[in-house]
Order: C-alpha cells, then structure tokens, then sequence
C-alpha cells in the first residue's frame, strides 16, 4: 500500500516522522516491519532462513539482508505500486486485510503474553504467536494476488466465513487458511506454527486440545470480529481459563495498535471485514489512494534519482570526476542550471571550488577563506546552515561574481558535513533561476540526501586520496608530528648545553666542545627536516661553499680523539696533503661522509687499533681531476661472505672476526664488481645504514667510493683470530669540480684489489 | 627591555619548559611557565607580562587560539611565536 512503503522509505531515508522513532529516539525499521505483512512477506520470500535468522525476527532478517538490500525491496515495491492499476474493490480489501493483521498480531502477541506459562522459552513463543497472528489471513492476500477480481467477488458474495471457506474451495481447490499454512511451510517456518494458520477457522470444539500456539490464533482471529465479542469471554475461559480482566488488556492494547494503523492508511477498521463499502465512500477512497499514490510515485522517483546520484558519485575516482558526477547529480534531481562544490581545507582554512561542468573550469580558480562575512559561502560553511542568496548591493563581490558565472538570479548554498568526523568539510551551491524558486522550497529534504551524499563521498575521497598517495595528506601529518616530536627533546638538550655553556666560563677547550655538540643537534635537525620534503618535489639544493677537506678532517679528528677515540685506545693518524685543493660543495655531506667512514672504522675494532685518514690531491681519472679520502684501518676486516652486501641500506651486517674465521687470504677476496655498495663494517650491534648513506652522499657529489679489505685469519691452535696484515680501507674519490658525473667504473686502476662500490 | 622583565613561556612539553626557564632565568629575567594554552590564558587573564614566548603546536588549546585570545582581549604584551610550521598560511594565522 502506498502509505506503508511512504513511511518505509522515509524510514530508510531517515527522514521518518516522530510517531515511527521508538523510545530511545531512532527510527525503528523492525517495529514498521514486523507490523507490516506485506513487506515482510516480501523480505521472507527473498531471504533463506535458518536459526541464526529466525523467521519471526525482524531485526535479524534486516541484517541478513542489510538495509541497502531492503531499501532496494522497498524502491522496487513502491515503484511497481506507483505504475499499478487499482481498484476502489482492491483497496478496500487490502486495506481491511492490512488493519485485520494488525490487529491480529497484537491481539496474538498479547494473548501469548497472559495464556503462557512462564519460561525460558516463553519470549520466543511470543514472538512467534506475534508472526502467526500477522500472517494469519495471508492466504487470502495471495488468491486475491492470483485472482484479483474473481476472488474480490466471491468475498463480495459471502455472507459469512463458512461460505468464503467453501466458495474458496469450490473456486481454487484450497482455501485460505491451509493455503497460507502451506505459503508459510515453503518459506521453512515450523509446521506447529503453519497449524495455526491452518486451523483458525475450526470450530472450538475442534481445537480444545491443540497446541497452544493453534489455541492463541484461533481466539484471537475470533476477538479481531466485534461481533464474536460478547462469546470471547466464554471462549477464553473454555480454552485457556482466562479470566474477563485480561481478556480487556488484551482487546484494549490491539485496539491501540489498531488505532495507530488506521490513522497511517486514514482508514478505520471495518467489522465486517471483507464486504464492500457503502458507494458513496467509493470516491474518497479512490482520490485518497490517488493522493497517497502520487506521494508515492514522487518519493519513489527521487530515490531512485538519488541512487543513481549516488552511483555516479562513488564512481567518481579523482577530483575532476568527482565534480562532474556532483553536476550531473545535481541536474539530474533538481534540474537546475550550473553547481559548484566548495571543498573545504583545513590547512590553508579556506573553501577551494570544485565546477560540476566541465567547461567551466576558470571557476575552480575560485577560493574563499572561511571567515565570518567575507562571503555567504563562507557565513553557510560556519554556520552550517543553508541560504537562498539573492543579489543585492550589499552583497560580497566574490558572490556577485559566482551569481553572474553562474548566470542564475539566486544562488542556495548547503554545509556538507564530513560523514566520518561530524565535522563541517565543504559547501554546495546550486544555481536557481527565478522561476525555480517555489520548486527550490520543495525540494529541502532531497538536497538534505544529496548533502548526506556529498559529505560521504568527500570523508572517503581523504581516504582514497591518502591510499592512492595522491596526497599523502595523512602520511605527511605524522612525519610533520613525528619531526616535532624529535625536534622537541634536541630543543631540550640544547638549552642545557647553553647553560652548561654558561656555567663553563671560558674554558675554551669545553666551550668549542659545547659548540660543536650544538652544532651536531643542529645537523641533526636538519636531517630530520629533510623528511619533510615530497618525494617528487625536487630535492633542496644545498648551499656550496668552498670547502678545505684537511681542514674538516682537522676538526672532526679532534672530536672524535677526545671521546670514542681515548675510551677505546683507537689511535688516529693522519696523512693530510697540504696541497689540497679546496671542493665547492655542501661542507654537510662533506661531515658526513668523514665521520661516517671514522665511526665505521673504529666500531669494526674489538680492542683498539689505528686508523689512517689520509688525503690526495693529484689523483686524475679520464682527465679529471679528483680528491682522495682514504680511511684505513688495522681491524678485522671485512669477509667476503658480506663484501658483497656493502653498502646494502640497513643491513645488520658487518666484519667480524667470526665470519673472517674461514681461510680467505688477501689475494682471494679482491671483489671487484660489488655494484650495489652496502654495509657496514662494524661489531655486532651496529645497523649499517652508515656506509649506505657515505655511499649516497659521495654519489650526489659525483663522486665514487671503493673498498679494500683483508679479513683477520684464525690460527688453529689458540683458535683465535690473527689481525696481522688484516684491515680496511675504504677510499672516497671527489671531483674536484663538483658535478655528477657518470665515469666507467673499470677506468678506477688504481689498485686491482679495489671493489668498485659506485 | 631590562633584564627584570617578566616573560610568560609557553609549552606543552615540560622538558623544554624546565630548560628554557633555566635559561632565561640565567639572563635575570623573570620567568613564568604555562604548559598548555589553557594554562596561558588562565595566566594573561591573572598577570601582566612583557613577553610571551609561545609554542604554537600544542594539543586541545594551540597558539593561535592564545594569539586570539591576546588580540580579543587587546592585552598589550610582545609575543615571539616558537613554531616549526614555515608554511604562509600557518605564519598568517599567528597575527
């Protein structure tokens, strides 16, 4: 019935009326539909049932289906219904049957609540005694499905339900009663159940020792008839003893019910129930179907253009896409001219306009900031209110402009709020002619949807823009907290430098300390800061400045002799040539690449050592002319079995004496095509990113790196390894004109042995 | 600004606040601390200051909602923002 599958819809809308929300305020599907056969029938039909789906329960057979499932059941009913022909004869009767199910159910429901023995079962027997009572006259709703106006008469005909039982019989070889038990029996309800509705026009005497469940149907399909009211006490008694007090509970809550239904169809119950109304009620019968109808038909064809809004909108896979389904949407439910969807970022606080036509692409120039009476966008999106703008003097010039783009004479706006945060995430506007107005005011609860819609489509575009890496808006946030995160215990420690500085006086030695600490967490903040540069945005040149190696060298050396050097009896020596020539480059990398060549160095020695840092200006490859930095040391060297992963980025890997155990002397562990340089050379609990990143470095300032090792070697009768001859050396060549260049790795000659880690 | 003048920091984190104090503390100036801007609102509301030194990356009450609550109430006090965010609408927001 038209009225029903309205309130349907709108409850699957969500825009239901108060009298269909339950206690704690939601809109109750289950209770619409357990109150409806029609529609239950229908769910039935289309669902398979099991125990962990039990007929009798509504809200378990929503779920199995899932609302879109039953909206879809809905949508499609309604449509059907609102191109179907009707009758003021078929109204009437499905109407009467509809109230008569009500009526039914409660009165079932009610009974099984006074007449049942207390138990644990005895809520699911009333649930059930419910389900019977509102498909108790069901099989006369299907003849009158498969024989509409031969059956019509035959219950016009009948003066009684003895004759319609026959006649029905007569007619169709079954009648109404075991043809719904059998309807029921085919969606697998138990067959006690089915009994019930088999049995319910028995007479009494029949029944007095049957199952409850046919017991409580039958009474109460006699209590639905006023006419049988003045025996209904005599019955109740007769069948279940019940005394005249409950049997007045009962009649009075189904009345309520009752009540409640006709008001929904404007129809009251009629006690003769399946004779024809008086003529006369015929018209207004008919103009209130056609009224309901139409309501119907409307509200059927906006959720329909809703859902395919709705499709186009999920398809929409970028942001261009996602403007042109929200102006064919647009167009499509409210057939208006141009629309624009205002996005809203939180970083720059401002509305960025996305068109609906794609021709119109000078619009998505247009940005507003979301400040109070800047711009009625602006004032919709803060206020998270709706505005029907007109032109006026007064108004801003940014909106006179998009009235004048939009070539309209009003303009409304809608907040969109972001489905997954609550939170306010764009606006809507959509150009309204003049002539459009009275329609404009029409049509409030379907730009509602269609705002519910956008703000869906706009919290799940963040996500998938985040999984595409399109922005990575969510990635580059955490680095941004993370960078802040770390930077705030560097801040910590370099205040406490500064007073440490402070409380120092001047000794110079612990000041240039103090320094060169500050300094260090500086370096590291900058690295830190790197991170937050984009992939594919160019890398920041750094600064070049002429830089003396020896003199880097020189400084860092002294460091490192005053803490890592002294503690573990490292002794640095230096070879530095005086004729030097100075790079032009990051002096940074420069740091880098010394200190991380020393610190891998002197990590590798298991108790002490000497290392070498030593420097060479006349070193000339295909012409050039390039700068050698050696950093050799007397450890155990690097074994063979990981040379090859030198340089590899955070490989746990590097010399030890264990590995080298194996008799590999220096002639046969000359490596000399190791093209992914990678690893580190240090003890055991050292990550060896180190060498990766020298590699890296050395690669950006064009130059190349090798490496030289030979591993300790055990001595089979201590079964301690010998460091004699053993160590590493590790040589850096740098352009002395700074450019990447790209040289042929077999022109480095130098020494055969080498391991070309460029 | 002599060096007797009193300085409201601003932080949420308490490791900076206790350093930064020392510091400043080193200088003669005096120092009051408010972690959070809850906090700093509650202090602007009960004290005059001569500076603030405010982090503007904090949770719930953030810099930018004391800057407003500075400018609102017209206070009149120099204001040195601590902020790692270089980006214009960020360094917009903060005037």
């Amino acid at each position: 019935m038209p009225e029903l599958l309205l309130c349907e819809l709108n409850v699957l809308q969500g825009s239901a009326t108060s009298h269909l929300k339950d206690e704690s305020g939601d809109v109750s599907l289950e209770k619409l539909l357990s109150g409806d056969m029609f529609l239950y029938a229908r769910l039935l039909s289309s669902t398979s049932l099991n125990d962990e789906r039990p007929y009798f329960s509504p809200q378990q057979l929503i779920q199995g289906m899932g609302r879109d499932g039953l909206k879809a059941m809905v949508r499609q009913a309604a449509t059907q219904m609102s191109f179907g022909q009707t009758s003021p004869s078929r109204v009437r009767f499905l109407k009467q049957l509809y109230l008569q199910s009500v009526l039914t159910r409660t009165l079932s429901e009610q009974l099984a609540l006074h007449v049942l023995p207390e138990s644990n079962d005895k809520n699911y027997l009333i649930q059930q005694a419910a389900f019977c009572g509102l498909f108790l006259n069901i099989g006369a709703l299907v003849l009158e499905q498969v024989y509409s106006k031969s059956y019509l008469e035959i219950l016009a005909k009948s003066e009684n339900t003895a004759e319609l039982l026959n006649a029905e019989r007569n007619e169709y070889g079954i009648d109404h009663a075991e043809l719904g038990a059998q309807l029921l029996l085919s969606w697998g309800v138990e067959r006690l159940c089915c009994d019930a509705l088999q049995y319910h026009h028995l007479d009494i005497s029949q029944i007095l020792d049957a199952t409850p469940m046919v017991k409580i149907a039958w009474l109460a399909n006699q209590l639905a008839d006023e006419a049988a009211h003045l025996e209904a006490p005599l019955w109740a008694d007769a069948l279940f003893d019940l005394k005249d007090v409950s049997l007045m509970e009962t009649w009075e809550s189904a009345q309520a019910a009752l009540n409640h239904a006709s008001q929904t169809l404007k129809v009251s119950y009629s006690t003769t129930r399946y004779l024809p109304l008086p003529t006369s009620d015929d018209v207004d019968v008919l103009n209130q179907e056609k009224t309901a109808l139409k309501q119907l038909r409307k509200n059927a064809e906006a959720d329909n253009l809703l859902a395919l809004a709705r499709e186009g909108l999920s398809n929409a896979g970028s942001q261009d896409e996602l403007g042109q389904a929200m102006g064919s949407a647009a167009r499509l439910l409210f057939g208006h001219g141009e629309s624009l969807l205002f996005i809203y970022s939180e970083d720059a606080d401002s509305l960025s306009c996305l068109t609906g036509t794609p021709s119109r692409n000078e619009l998505n120039q247009i940005v507003i900031r979301c400040e109070p009476d800047r711009s009625v966008i602006a004032d919709c999106f803060l206020g998270n209110s709706a505005i029907l703008q007109s032109p006026s003097e007064q108004q801003a010039v940014i909106d006179k402009q998009i009235l004048s783009l939009l070539g309209t004479d009003n303009f409304c706006c809608e907040s969109l709020v972001n489905s997954h945060t609550d939170g306010p995430c764009g606006v809507l506007v959509l150009g309204i002619p003049l002539q459009q107005i009275d329609n404009y005011k029409k049509q409030t609860s379907l730009r509602y949807e269609f705002c519910l819609e956008l703000g869906k489509k706009l919290a799940g575009k963040q996500e998938f823009l985040t999984a595409e890496g399109d922005v990575i808006a969510g990635y580059e946030r955490r680095i941004r907290e993370t960078i802040h995160e770390a930077n705030n215990p560097l801040g910590i420690i370099k205040n406490y430098l500064q007073l440490l500085s402070i409380k120092q006086g001047e000794d110079t030695k612990i000041q240039s300390e103090i320094s060169f600490m500050k300094s260090e967490i500086d370096r590291v903040s900058g690295i830190l800061e790197k991170l937050k540069e984009k992939p594919e945005e160019p890398e920041e040149i750094e600064q070049s400045v002429s830089v003396n190696i020896n003199s880097v060298v020189t400084s860092l050396l002294n460091m490192f002799s005053g803490s890592f050097a002294a503690s573990e009896s490292i002794n640095i020596e230096t070879s530095l040539d005086s004729d030097l020539p100075e790079l032009t480059c990051n002096e940074n990398a420069i740091r880098q690449i010394i200190t991380n060549l020393v610190k891998n160095s002197a990590e590798a020695f298991e108790d002490g050592g000497t290392l070498l840092v030593k420097t060479a200006g006349n070193f000339y490859m295909n012409g050039n002319r390039y700068i050698q930095l050696i950093v050799k040391d007397n450890g155990p060297g690097i074994a063979a079995s990981i040379l090859d992963k030198l340089f590899a980025s955070g490989d746990n890997v590097k010399s030890d004496a264990g590995i080298s155990s194996s008799k590999i002397n220096s002639s046969n562990i000359s490596t000399s095509n190791i093209s992914t340089p990678n690893i580190s050379t240090k003890g055991g609990s050292h990550m060896g990113s180190g060498l990766s990143i020298v590699k890296n470095l050395v690669a950006e300032l064009g130059g190349q790196i090798s490496c030289q090792t030979t591993p300790a070697i055990s001595t089979v009768e201590s079964g301690n390894k010998s460091r004699k001859n053993s160590g590493t050396e590790i040589t850096v060549l740098l352009p002395v004109s700074v450019s990447k260049q790209n040289t042929s790795l077999n022109t480095l000659t130098k020494n055969n042995n080498s391991a070309d880690l460029s | 600004m002599t060096n007797n003048s009193k300085i409201l920091l601003v932080d949420d984190e308490p490791g900076m606040l206790a350093s930064s104090k020392a510091l400043l503390e080193t200088a003669e100036y005096e120092v009051v601390i408010a972690q959070g801007g809850k906090a700093a609102i509650e202090k602007l509301e009960q004290d005059e200051f001569d500076l603030v030194l405010l982090d503007m990356n904090m949770p719930e009450v953030n810099g930018h909602m004391v800057m407003e609550f500075i400018n609102d109430k017209l206070i009149k006090v120099a204001v040195v923002v601590l902020s790692g965010d270089f980006d214009f609408n960020s360094v917009a927001r903060a005037f």
